[in-house]
Order: C-alpha cells, then structure tokens, then sequence
C-alpha cells in the first residue's frame, strides 16, 4: 500500500501545486491533507467579495486506513454497490439485473458527486471541432495519427475530474481495517419471519 | 460592544439541521454553509453540510465498542446527525426523531425524558428539550472546530423557530439554546421570516422592483414534518418600502414526510396485488426507495410509468429484488391532489370529529390537504380595510418543492381563487430550497448590522391569562374563567405595557398559577381587554405560567396586590411581571411546560 501511495503522490505532486503543498504540509506535521480543507460551500456567485479568514479550518481528522477502502465501504452502505458487482449474473435476464442497477447506479452516482463533486474536464460538447494542442497526458490524450500541419481534432470524451475528494475518515484501527461491510446478525422479534 | 467577527444562523429543523455563516464586517455578505462532520457508520465520519435532527441513544455494546465516537465526542455520549437517521426505522426504541415537534406540544412535560416516545424500559430516554440542545451542540462543536480562532458565543447568532411556535415553546429553544453554548443574547427569527430574507438576499437591492406597496406576500415553507404559513404585507413609510408580518399560520404537522409515506404504502399495495408480500425490512427499504423516487416521479417526463424497487438482501441483491411500476398519472393523483387538493377559499381542513379518544403522541393534521389549510389561514387573516383576503405573491420553501409539479400544482390552486387574469406571482428559485433558512438567518444578522431592510411584525399573537372571577363558591362548580389579555396582536420587539384593569391579590406563601392562552385570530383585542366567554378555536391554552414567593419576601396581609406588567425585549423574549401595587417589589411569571398535575 505504501509504495503506491507514494507513487500516487509523487504524480500528484508533479500533476498540482495544490497538492504539493499539501503533501509539504503533511511531513512538516502540519494539518491534515484530507479532503475536507474547504468544506464550506459558496452560495453566492463569484463577485462576491471573499477574505481569507471566512474559510473553515481544517478539521484535523485522519483516516487510519487508505481512503480506498473507506470508499468501497461507503459505496457498499450508501448504493449497495458490492453485492451488485459480486453477484453472478448468469442466472438472471436483462430485465431482473436492469431493475437491480438501476437503484444501485442512480445511488452511487449520488454518493459520488456528494464525496467527489464529479463534472466533465473539458466544457465543450463532445463532437466539437477543436485544436489538439499538446498539453499534458494526464488531462488530454490525443487518439490517432497526427498527421502535418492541421492538428485540429474533435472532442470524443470530455473528460472527468474531480472538485473535491471527501471520503469519510476511518476511525477504526488494526485487522478491521479490511473490513468493507459488517455482518448483519438479526436478533429479537424480527428474527423469526 | 465589540462587532462579532460573523453572523450565523442556525435553522434546527424537524428533520434537518444546518448551519450558516457570513462575515459581518464586509460590505457583500457572502453566505457559506458550514459542513458538519457527524457519523455515517460505526468507525467512519464525515463532513455533510446538514445534520440530521436524529438523535441515536448508544447501547451498552455501542459503548463499549467505542465505535460511535467522534474527537470531541466520548462513545457514552448519544450519536447525532447521518448514523441516527440511518438507523431510526431498524431501532426506534433508540432514536429520537422530530424533538422540535415535541417541544410545542404542550400536552406533556418537555423537561421530562419522554422520548424516544413509547421506547422500553431499559432504554434512558431524554427529554424534547436535551434532544433538541444534543443537536445544537453538536452544531456548535461544529463551529468551534473549524473556526477555533471565534467562539460561536462572541458571534451574532440567529436562531430560526417555527412562525407558529408559542411563547413556551420559544422559551424551550431558547433554555435548549443557551445550554448548548449559544451566547445569551442569541436572536430567535421566524423561519418563514428567515426564507423571505434569503430571497431579500439573494435579489438585493432589486426586489424593490418585484414587490410595490399593497402587496400581499404569502410563504409557504414546507418542511419535513411540518407546516408553516406566514403573510407579509408590503407598506410604505415617509418613501420607503416596508414589510409587515401580519400573521402566522397555527403548527400543522403535515409535510414531506407523510407524501414518502402515502407514496411508500401506495407502492405497498401494488405489490401486494401483484402476489409479492414484503416483509418489515422491505418496507423501510421500499419507503427509502419511495423517498429517492419521488423527486422523479414528480418532475415533467414523457415517461408514463417509473419502477420502484426493492432491493434483495444480503448478497443476494439482483435475485432477490422485486419490483413494481408506477404510473405517473397515479403519483400525480396520489400526491399532488392528496396534499395540494383543488379546493376553494371556503374549504376548511377536515377536524376529526370521529373520536373523541386519541393517543397521546404528536396531534398529526387529520387533513393532509395543504391547500385547504392555506384557504383557512387566509380568511381567517382578511384585514377588513381590504378588499381581497387573496395573496399577490408566494414565496414556497422546502425541499418538497423541489418538484416543478408541485409548485405548479399549489400555484394552480392559489391562482384559481383569483379572478381569471390575476395570478399570484411566485417568488424565488428552486435552488436553495433546504438551506434557504439557515442562510436567510445568516444574512437576518448582517443586514441587522448595516441597517439593511426589516420585516417587522412584533408578536405573531395575543396572549391572555386565565384570571378567574371573584364571587361566591358553588361546590362542585369551578369558578368562571375570564381571559385577560396582556399581549395584544403584533406587540413590538423592545416595548413594555402596564395591563390595565383592576388589582389582583397574589395569595404569598403559595405557588400562584395561571393558564395561559394563545390566539391567532383575535387580533383587535387591546391589552387588559377581558374575555368572559371564548370559542375552542379561538384561544388556543398553553402552557401555565407560575410564581413561587420565597420566604422573606411573605407581608402580613397573606396577599399583595398586584398589576401585571409585560415586556417583549429585542431579542424576542417574552417577560409576564406582577408589580406590586403598595411598594416597589415584582416579581417575574415562569411558563411551566411540565405536565398538568
């Protein structure tokens, strides 16, 4: 875990400023690079005069275990995501599985864009006419034969990013942290149906 | 005094809890909404910027497992917030759900641990008031977390309370309020209020161009759980605009929730014909399920029937799901008629004449029909210097209207008690729907600041205290009340008035108790005006007011004659003094919001 970790942050570091001086920060002891620096959420449109000082401070919780666990965990609470992806689906019709998908996707997409502010890279519609400039692999990556001069292309994926990564920090420790969803035991009344 | 670094409102919703914050010293307001870090599952905690008005009560297992903690927080403490709603239907014997509408019922004892309301022994209940200080204390952990450098009790806080909570009520939030670490000189505003200032906000100096003088403004601000209704009339004074609260809707416990509902028990039906029986865990999932589809259901689509399903349990979800399809037309029908049902200016909310027992619980509206209560609010408010008790503009809050359907559907209705060309214009977006209120409170605070617009309004009703009549007793038969009124209608905020009419002797030595009333609708009333005999509906009992003479202060007579003398301060608080008549000495009334011995 550690040694991706670290190679996720070095592409990180080199990809933003941002994160860079958020990882600085972490080995200066400073806060915690969690995702939840800014949670506070603007209301009022850009012109609005904004200080330094209105922003929230850093809430200084940190996971115990990778983020990437914890996000399985959620996904599996909030969409049920894990039972869908690890049942077999030879058994059943299109029609069983669609009605199935269709609540676990139409949940997930909900708790992603809560924890990831999900939203295209590029604005332009997909079809749009426009010059493939050399950029950074990371955000463009340019499919075909570039060929003279005329290095005009068209749009045929607008990306995705990322404004925010919010993921629920673990409070757990030790073996559970592999832990992706309890065992649900039930007791009492309920229990002989 | 020294300028607070920030406004803040804080909107402690039925079901939802936020809180906002603008800078005070600046000449823009800029609202945010703080996120509230809170659990979502054991072990796991997160930033979400609404607070679920949940209050989960910890089991010993939970204790000792430790896993319900949060820094700040030890595990012994009850959970707040995401992790407490989640789990609100699998164990309601431990979570306190919608404390706000307990505190306003003023037929139990809002200081006794009551809730969660009919939960077993082994269970430590807590009380309306704890629940409701669990929840504004972990707000202003909140705070304190992420603005270390400002103590939320050095900042100008607002705040927001039902239009329709009475004096008691008000008085509840406030001891809840200041226990949680609000400062003492926090400002309690009206949540209608609160929407209407968002919108104030949100069109700055341009709204004087929507409304002009006459105008009638009717909010409309359906919550989770409740109802409330409030009217602003729009005046001018020496030039320049003014709005006026005139009036405020009674408490109607009907809202969003009870539409997941119907759709839930709907959908239940439509199963059942269809041979699939749902068991408990089903239904809680299906009711969820009815929750996520009605924002769907109810907005424009060509589609002319949705499925809602069931999930299976355990892993075995694809197999084990169960569906059914609903038609739009029925939802429609379901929804939009059942609780926004066309009716006429005349129509009344259905009373439950049936039964003359009832459960002692939350009084639930016998008449879900929000149109018929809004027909009754606004004849039952029909200024007789105008000619049309009819609002000119809507201003609708809550998440529930969300739904374009919805807010069609009510403008509809509100538009066909007008003559054929008029319409009532509906103000505002459909954006910030669930945090208008904590934001509007937020900018309430700024504004107040910079001399910014005010709705002024004074009390939202009169008061009167139950005096009974001197005279021979007749065994058997208790004395004739008579209602005397110390708080006439609309009562500004910072004055005081003697209540005229004749002495009364405070028997010493004894607890001295009042019934205390309420009305809406009796405006006219001036203080000291006595009533000898008053329609149920007309003045509305709540709690008590009391006085305990301690020892020292006992003269010779027995009694002390005394007047009352009451007071709204800035702040919205109610004060009730008996000022003797012989010397110098008062003393203050208390509500008692215990139960009736």
């Amino acid at each position: 875990m550690s040694i991706g970790l670290a190679l996720k942050a070095f592409v990180a570091v080199l990809s933003s400023k941002e994160t860079a001086q958020r990882i600085r920060q972490v080995f200066q002891g400073g806060d915690s690079p969690s995702g939840s620096t800014d949670p506070a959420k603007s209301l009022e449109h850009s012109s609005a005069t904004t200080s330094e000082s209105v922003k929230p401070a850093v809430v200084a919780f940190q996971s115990s275990r990778s983020d990437a666990l914890t996000l399985l965990s959620t996904l599996q609470r909030e969409a049920r995501f894990l039972d869908l992806v690890g049942e077999s689906l030879d058994s059943y019709d299109d029609a069983q599985v669609g009605a199935a998908a269709r609540e676990v996707i139409r949940d997930c997409r909900k708790s992603l864009d809560r924890m990831f502010a999900i939203s295209s890279l590029d604005d332009r519609e997909e079809g749009t006419t426009c010059k493939a400039e050399d950029t950074c692999a990371l955000r463009t990556r340019i499919i075909g034969n570039n060929s003279g001069t005329n290095n005009s292309g068209v749009i045929v994926h607008r990306g995705w990013k990322a404004s925010q990564c919010a993921v629920p920090v673990w409070t757990g420790a030790g073996e559970d942290q592999l832990v992706l969803a309890p065992v649900e035991i039930e007791v009492g009344s309920h229990a002989n149906r | 005094m020294q300028i607070a670094k920030y406004s803040i409102g804080i909107d402690l919703g039925t079901t939802n809890t936020l809180l906002a914050f603008a800078e005070m010293r600046v000449d823009q307001p800029r609202v945010d909404v703080l996120s509230i870090p809170q659990v979502v599952a054991p072990g796991q905690i997160e930033s979400l910027e609404s607070l679920p008005s949940f209050v989960y009560l910890p089991s010993d297992s939970d204790i000792s497992g430790g896993m319900l903690a949060m820094p700040g927080r030890t595990a012994k403490e009850p959970v707040v917030g995401s992790y407490a709603r989640q789990i609100s239907a699998e164990q309601p014997d431990r979570v306190v759900a919608a404390a706000k509408s307990w505190l306003c019922h003023h037929q139990v004892d809002r200081h006794a641990a009551i809730l969660p309301w009919n939960a077993s022994k082994e269970v430590a209940k807590i009380s309306p008031v704890e629940a409701s200080r669990l929840i504004l204390q972990h707000v202003v952990a909140a705070w304190s977390a992420a603005f270390p450098a400002a103590p939320l009790a050095e900042q100008y806080v607002t705040l927001t309370v039902p239009a329709s909570f009475d004096m008691a009520a008000r008085e509840l939030t406030r001891e809840a309020a200041i226990s949680a670490g609000l400062p003492e000189d926090f400002v309690l505003l009206e949540e209608p209020q609160a929407a209407v200032y968002h919108w104030l906000n949100r069109k700055g100096d341009l709204w004087r161009r929507e409304l002009t003088e006459g105008d009638l403004l009717l909010v409309v601000d359906v919550g989770g759980g409740t109802t409330d209704l409030t009217l602003v009339r729009v005046t001018q004074e020496s030039g320049e605009l003014v709005l006026r609260r005139l009036a405020v809707g009674n408490h109607l416990l009907v809202g969003g929730d009870n539409m997941d509902l119907t759709l839930a028990h709907f959908a239940a039906t439509k199963f059942a014909e269809k041979g699939t029986k749902l068991n408990a865990w089903q239904a809680v999932s299906l009711w969820h399920a009815c929750r996520k589809a009605k924002e769907s259901l109810l907005s424009a689509s060509d589609k002319k029937t949705e499925s809602i399903s069931v999930l299976g349990r355990g892993s075995k979800l694809i197999g084990g799901t169960v569906t059914v399809d609903i038609g739009r037309d029925e939802v429609h029908r379901l929804l939009a008629d059942g609780f926004f049902a066309p009716s006429s200016l005349d129509d009344r909310p259905a009373r439950d004449a049936a039964s003359g027992f009832q459960e002692l619980g939350l009084p639930f509206e016998v008449d879900s029909a929000i149109t018929r209560h809004i027909a009754a609010f606004l004849s039952d408010n029909h200024e007789p210097n105008q000619s049309s008790a009819l609002a000119t503009h809507v201003l609708l809050n809550g998440g529930v209207f969300k739904s374009a359907l919805l807010r069609e559907k009510l403008a509809d209705v509100l538009a066909s008690w007008h003559t054929a060309n008029e319409r009532p214009k509906l103000l505002g977006g459909v954006d910030d729907l669930d945090r208008a209120v904590a934001c509007g409170a937020a900018f309430y605070g700024w504004s107040k600041h910079h001399g910014g617009i005010r709705i002024r309004g004074g009390t939202a009703r009169s008061y009167y205290l139950g005096v009974e009549t001197a005279g021979l007793a007749i065994p058997g038969i208790p004395r004739p009340l008579q209602a005397l009124c110390v708080v006439p209608f609309a009562m500004e905020e910072g004055t005081e008035l003697d209540v005229p009419g004749r002495e009364v002797g405070l028997v010493v030595g004894r607890q001295v108790r009042f019934r205390f009333f309420a009305s809406a609708n009796r405006k006219n009333d001036k203080v000291g005006t006595t009533l000898r005999d008053w329609d149920e509906t007309e003045l509305q009992e709540t709690a008590p007011m009391e006085l305990t003479f301690s020892a020292e202060e006992t003269p010779q007579e027995g009694y002390v004659p005394v007047r009352f003398h009451s007071r709204v301060s800035e702040l919205g608080v109610f004060e009730l003094w008996c000022n003797s008549t012989k010397d110098d000495q008062r003393w203050k009334l208390e509500f008692n919001v215990r139960e009736d011995s």
